[in-house]
């Protein structure tokens, strides 16, 4: 299997006014083709930076790591230049972003935006454009195609301007799908059509997909590997399988019990189990392992870093608890 | 059941009129009659997408938004048999109701406002209805409570911005807990929390409700913290209910099929649990409540609809002891 | 390997939560601004103005209308006039500093009762919606469509011409804006949970303004408040030029341009006087650009996502 991309020690910095904040810290993964890699986390644990800094989209006061590689099939283009990555980005590497209702321009028609990148990445006419786009919409289920071309973003649904961006996405067949939260604004209901559709195209195209959300149930349904972050780092990755049968990290096990359980009856209910205390601010990771004040089984070696520890099944962690254990 | 409910609430209509041209007769039909009863002690859960109106509703009890029609019977601590129409109420008749029902809002970035101290915030309450005999008093009664939901008593003069956002949700809780009320409505109190928070957040809400002896409205669109939650459930689509039942039996045995399609869409986080390709998949998109047709509401995207269903609407039905639906595939 | 618990004590893990060790919402602010540089360097400017134009004058043992006969239309740093003189040997120092009272108050006041007129109109109609907010926005509609010019005029003609009336006009004219500001914003602030949760306990309406609507809306109006206090001060200049504002002998920093005018383009004299329009110019765009970055400062500080530096 193809290794579509592999991270190395990625490190992200910003340079703000509180100082040097270092928000990703050292978190290292690789995608095959066809594989769907899910990174789940709460808010602040650093996931969207992780996806965004793949193709780059950092803003002006961040930059990487020293050490940092990104290898897209096996080129580094951590250090590519704009017009290098341009050619990538929409083409090779494409983004699904959260909020259908923002990241497609109001003024511009459908058509004319899926349009775009055939004309743009594929070099075709206004005609021919056109023509792919009307067929990627009806790929997506978007029923009467040739007049949605037509319309503007604020006349379709969520659900719709959802696919519209899965549409635009997926239009040049690239190797590698980055969904940031792709379902996280939708209805339950409109989020089960979207997530089939993408499960049908993933096949259908076999692109590498990566799949960020705070939502376990998601990364339950459609994802092969998971890669489960906190403040700012890896702490377990593994299996899908794995992840929820033998969960090891506290946090991940944590993160688990926590969720109220939609399979269990009202009357076997039980009581939530839950992480005490609160996430930590970027500008202020506690020292040593940065989930000790929170867990539940911490020891004195958790005031030094701990580094990951793999096993053979592929499954890591990041935990003192396993140093040492035939896994 | 033969206890009066706590709560009675008969053809609850909200509409907002739309103005479109000089004469608007144009209606967003928020809640377009809604039958509702809550019993002492239960937490009666209210679920939907948006647009079904659980908001609305919500809000329309607590008499943000005034009616449009319907009733809302009362049965609280020292209420008559008959209960106390609140929406027929002055304003100055309904002061005292205004403490007894209470209400817990979603957005803990929203619900404080961010010029006063948490001690202000929690002793507005106070001050309105009267409680507390003198400053000192209501100091300690306000350092009881944010003990009780999990805030240290020295925090009552900071801001709220130096809070996360788990906290801030505690301190609107303990704004409304120390009030003493009857009912809480409880609108959407965890969906903007972080997965972890919500957990602390919901416990909070469970073990104030056994020390209090309160009864809920939890109007929520998570239908798992719904059912870890709730003793009964309304399902809500565009302004009505479809069907109302216990949370085990509507679980186990849904009824109408955009409750069949509703719960078949939620991913469960267990992977052998997966329903790809599996699933009763509602179609097509959430139609606007604006000026909605006097048929079954849901009849475009029903998998199931017949005739009759784009004639009439149908109403909600008791079809097995305590499970009601609103759907001519039962009548 | 033994393994035993490490607790650690629930405020530390609370304490690293707060990002910032600041208290009140109050030394927050004063802390964003004082990281604002233009702003305290604004502010700085204008004490420094303040005082030069109020206290200025008892350092001087000249008075505004005095005329040193021996020294017509001299430069700056001649002798005992280091601004130089007039036409009718007034010193321009002295001249300066009075103007700058006149000026600054005419632009105080007008700020301060535009900004009161406009914050009470645009609450009302914010708030109370319906057929308030109707009436009073037609009346601002109307108000709005009235040209200040010739009512100005009119009025001079009428009852001569004078601070207090230049005042009048100034803030008639000049609430428009500012209750249309706080109209917007005590929308939005309205459909705010908090405002809705005073709402569902039962604070009475009133104190809901006064409490909730009002301390959020002041920010935004006090930044409203200084650039509406450049505004006046320009306009008086404007005004006093075209003779409508501050007569003579009274100095004003308008009408000292305005006399100056008179003198630069038309050299009968000679002698080209530039002192005469640099010095109160200079002035009115000092004042002028350093309350403009005053209210810069005040905008971001109160702006709850500018983050300062710590």
């Amino acid at each position: 299997m193809e290794r579509i991309l592999e991270v190395d020690n990625l490190k992200i910095s910003f340079k703000t006014q509180l100082g040097r904040i270092t928000p990703l810290d050292g978190v290292s993964f690789g995608l095959s083709k066809g594989e769907t890699l899910g990174i789940v986390g709460e808010s602040g644990c650093g996931k969207t930076i992780t996806a965004f800094s793949i193709m780059r989209l950092l803003p002006k006061n961040a930059f990487l790591g020293e050490d940092t590689k990104i290898a897209f099939r096996g080129k580094d283009i951590s250090t590519l230049g704009k017009e290098e990555l341009q050619k990538i980005r929409g083409k090779s590497i494409s983004m699904v972003f959260q909020e259908p209702m923002t990241s497609l321009n109001p003024l511009y028609t459908i058509g004319w935006q899926i349009s775009e990148v055939y004309r743009l990445h594929e070099g075709l006419s206004e005609e021919e454009a056109m023509t792919r786009s009307v067929e990627m919409l009806r790929l997506v289920g978007i029923p009467e195609p040739k007049k949605r071309v037509t319309e503007f973003p604020h006349q379709l649904s969520g659900g719709m301007r959802q696919r519209v961006m899965i549409a635009m996405a997926l239009a040049c067949s690239p190797e590698l799908l980055i969904a940031d939260e792709p379902t996280t604004a939708l209805d339950v209901t409109i989020q089960a059509q979207v997530l089939e559709l993408m499960n049908e195209l993933k096949d259908k195209f076999s692109t590498a997909t990566i799949i960020i959300t705070h939502d376990l149930g998601v990364i339950a349904e459609m994802c092969d590997r998971v890669l489960v972050m906190y403040a700012g780092q890896i702490v377990e990755s593994g299996d899908i399988f794995d992840i929820f049968d033998n969960p090891m990290h506290p946090y991940t096990k944590g993160l688990i019990n926590s969720i109220p359980k939609i399979e269990i009856s009202k009357k076997d209910q039980k009581k939530l189990s839950v992480i005490k205390g609160y996430v930590p601010h970027p500008s202020s990771f506690p020292d040593g392992c940065r989930f000790r004040p929170r867990c539940p089984m911490a020891f004195e070696k958790c005031l030094e870093k701990p580094p990951m520890i793999e096993s053979e099944s592929h499954h890591s962690v990041r935990c003192w608890l396993f140093e040492g254990d035939d896994m | 059941m033969k206890v009066s409910p706590m709560v009675e609430i008969k053809n609850l209509k909200k509409w907002f009129p739309i103005k479109s041209g000089f004469r608007s007769k144009s209606n967003l039909k928020a809640v377009d009659g809604v039958d509702l009863h809550i019993y002492r002690g239960e937490t009666l859960g209210l679920v939907g997408e948006s647009g079904c109106g659980k908001t609305t509703i919500g809000r329309t009890l607590i008499k943000i938004y005034q009616p449009t029609d319907g009733e809302f019977l009362y049965r609280g601590e020292g209420s008559s048999e008959g209960g106390v129409d609140i929406f027929s109420l002055s304003e100055s008749k309904m002061r005292p109701f205004r403490r007894e029902i209470q209400m817990v809002f979603q957005d803990p970035y929203a619900s404080l406002n961010p010029r006063i101290t948490v001690h202000d915030i929690i002793a507005e309450g106070l001050r309105v209805h009267s409680v507390g005999k003198s400053r000192e008093d209501r100091k300690s009664m306000i350092a009881e409570i944010l003990e009780k939901v999990g805030l240290r008593p020295e925090y009552m003069y900071r801001y709220p911005h130096e809070f996360s956002g788990g906290q801030r949700q505690r301190i609107g809780i303990a704004r409304s807990m120390i009030l003493n009320p009857g009912l809480v409505i409880c609108d959407e109190p965890v969906s903007a929390l972080d997965v972890s928070v919500q957990a602390q957040v919901i416990n909070l809400l469970e073990d104030l409700k056994h020390d209090f002896g309160l009864t809920y409205l939890f109007i929520a669109h998570d239908l798992a913290v719904v059912k870890h939650i709730c003793d009964r459930i309304s399902v809500m689509y565009l302004g009505k209910i479809v069907e109302t039942a216990e949370t085990d039996e509507l679980f186990d045995n849904p009824l109408h099929p955009y409750t069949r399609g509703l719960l078949s869409s939620i991913p469960v986080p267990n992977p052998h649990m997966r329903k790809t390709g599996k699933r009763e998949i509602v179609k097509g998109d959430i139609p606007s409540p604006v000026d909605p047709p006097e048929t079954c509401r849901f009849v475009k995207r029903c998998p199931k609809a017949f005739d009759r269903c784009r004639k009439e609407s149908p109403s909600l039905k008791e079809v097995s002891e305590g499970h009601f639906v609103s759907c001519f595939l039962y009548n | 390997m033994s393994k035993f618990f490490y607790r650690r004590k629930l405020d530390e893990i609370e304490d690293k939560a707060r990002p910032v060790h600041i208290n009140s919402y109050r030394q927050l602010v004063w802390a964003k601004f004082k990281s604002h540089k233009l702003a305290m360097f604004g502010a700085f400017v204008l004490v420094g103005v303040i005082l030069f134009t109020v206290f200025g004058p008892l350092f001087v043992d000249v008075g505004y209308e005095d005329m040193d006969f021996s020294y017509l239309f001299s430069p700056p740093l001649t002798e005992g006039h280091p601004f130089g003189t007039d036409e009718l040997g007034h010193d321009v120092l002295v001249r300066v500093m009075y103007g700058g009272r006149i000026s600054l108050f005419v632009g105080l006041a007008s700020a301060v009762i535009t900004t009161l007129i406009g914050t009470v109109v645009g609450l009302l109609s914010g708030f109370y919606g319906g057929l308030v907010d109707r009436l009073l926005m037609r009346f601002v509609d109307v108000m709005l469509s009235i040209p200040m010019f010739p009512i100005l005029i009119t009025l001079t003609l009428v009852f001569g011409s004078g601070i207090m009336n230049i005042i009048l006009v100034l803030t008639v004219f000049g609430w428009m804006g500012v209750s249309r500001l706080v109209r917007g914003l005590v929308l939005s602030i309205r459909e705010t949970e908090y405002v809705m949760s005073a709402r569902a306990m039962g604070v009475k309406n009133g104190r809901i303004i006064l409490r909730h609507v009002l301390p959020n809306v002041i920010p935004i109006v006090i930044v409203s408040a200084t650039l509406n206090m450049s505004y006046a001060i320009l306009a008086e200049s404007s005004l006093s030029y075209l003779g409508l504002g501050i007569q003579p002998p009274m100095p004003s920093w308008g009408n000292m341009l305005q006399r100056a005018m008179n003198y630069i383009l038309g050299t009968t004299t000679g002698v080209n006087p530039w002192w005469l329009t640099v010095f109160p110019g200079f002035f009115i765009f000092i004042t002028v650009l350093n309350v403009n970055f005053l209210g810069d400062g005040l905008r971001d500080a109160l702006d709850p996502k500018f983050v300062s530096e710590s």
